[in-house]
């Protein structure tokens, strides 16, 4: 599963440390969220999609 | 992630875990049957099952004398163990949660097939100890092939913003 984390990040001006803190997680999993290395939990990418004020397949796409 | 302990065990019970286990070790290959150690730590215990090559099956609780290292060691290794892979991370989140989840079940496939090659290939009384070995051997493969994963999580990504 492919994301756009890293271009909403950057487009929303916040740090991977500032997005896991808001998620409640570590920067490296944000981190190998953003390199595809883990696809999130239904829970996790819905909080980004709130964080981010986008939809799901905004954010996530197969 | 509900059924972890707190983080603070963590620590102490991996050091404990692989001193225990490098203790083991070296106890079964070197100092096993080595006299002073046997009367330092041969006392009676409470038995509740105990039969000897020469003794008959006795059942129901009664005294027996035995070398309590073994026990001592064991009962260490398996608390440690399970405390230094089931206590919660500084920053717990479903990423740590799925890599303790793969690490056990590497850890079982691995054992599992050891115990099918030894079921295969290994007869006579060496047989039991290496089914002894492998009660402690799948906590071993778990806690390392987990610490193993967190060393390269922690240390992913470190240059990244």
């Amino acid at each position: 599963m492919k994301n756009k984390i890293r271009v909403y990040r950057s487009m929303h001006k916040v740090s991977q440390q500032d997005l896991a803190d808001k998620l409640q997680v570590s920067r490296q999993t944000i981190n190998a969220i953003e390199n595809d290395k883990y696809s999130p939990s239904l829970e996790l990418a819905l909080k980004m999609t709130q964080l981010f004020d986008c939809k799901v397949e905004d954010l996530f796409e197969l | 992630m509900t059924l972890l302990f707190h983080h603070r065990y963590k620590k102490v019970s991996r050091i404990l875990f692989y001193f225990c286990f490098l203790f083991g070790f070296v106890y079964l290959i070197f100092l096993e049957g080595n006299e002073t150690l046997e009367e330092w730590f041969t006392f009676k215990v409470p038995a509740f099952i105990s039969k000897d090559f020469f003794s008959k099956l006795e059942i129901g609780w009664h005294w027996v004398d035995t070398m309590f290292m073994d026990e001592a060691l064991s009962v260490f290794l398996v608390l440690s163990g399970i405390f230094a892979g089931f206590s919660k991370e500084k920053h717990e989140d479903e990423l740590i949660d799925k890599m303790r989840n793969d690490s056990l079940r590497w850890s079982l496939f691995i054992n599992y097939g050891i115990l099918l090659l030894t079921l295969l290939g290994v007869y006579g009384a060496i047989y039991l100890s290496f089914m002894f070995a492998q009660l402690f051997l799948i906590l071993l493969l778990f806690n390392l092939i987990f610490d193993i994963k967190l060393y390269r999580h922690y240390k992913s990504g470190r240059n990244e913003e």
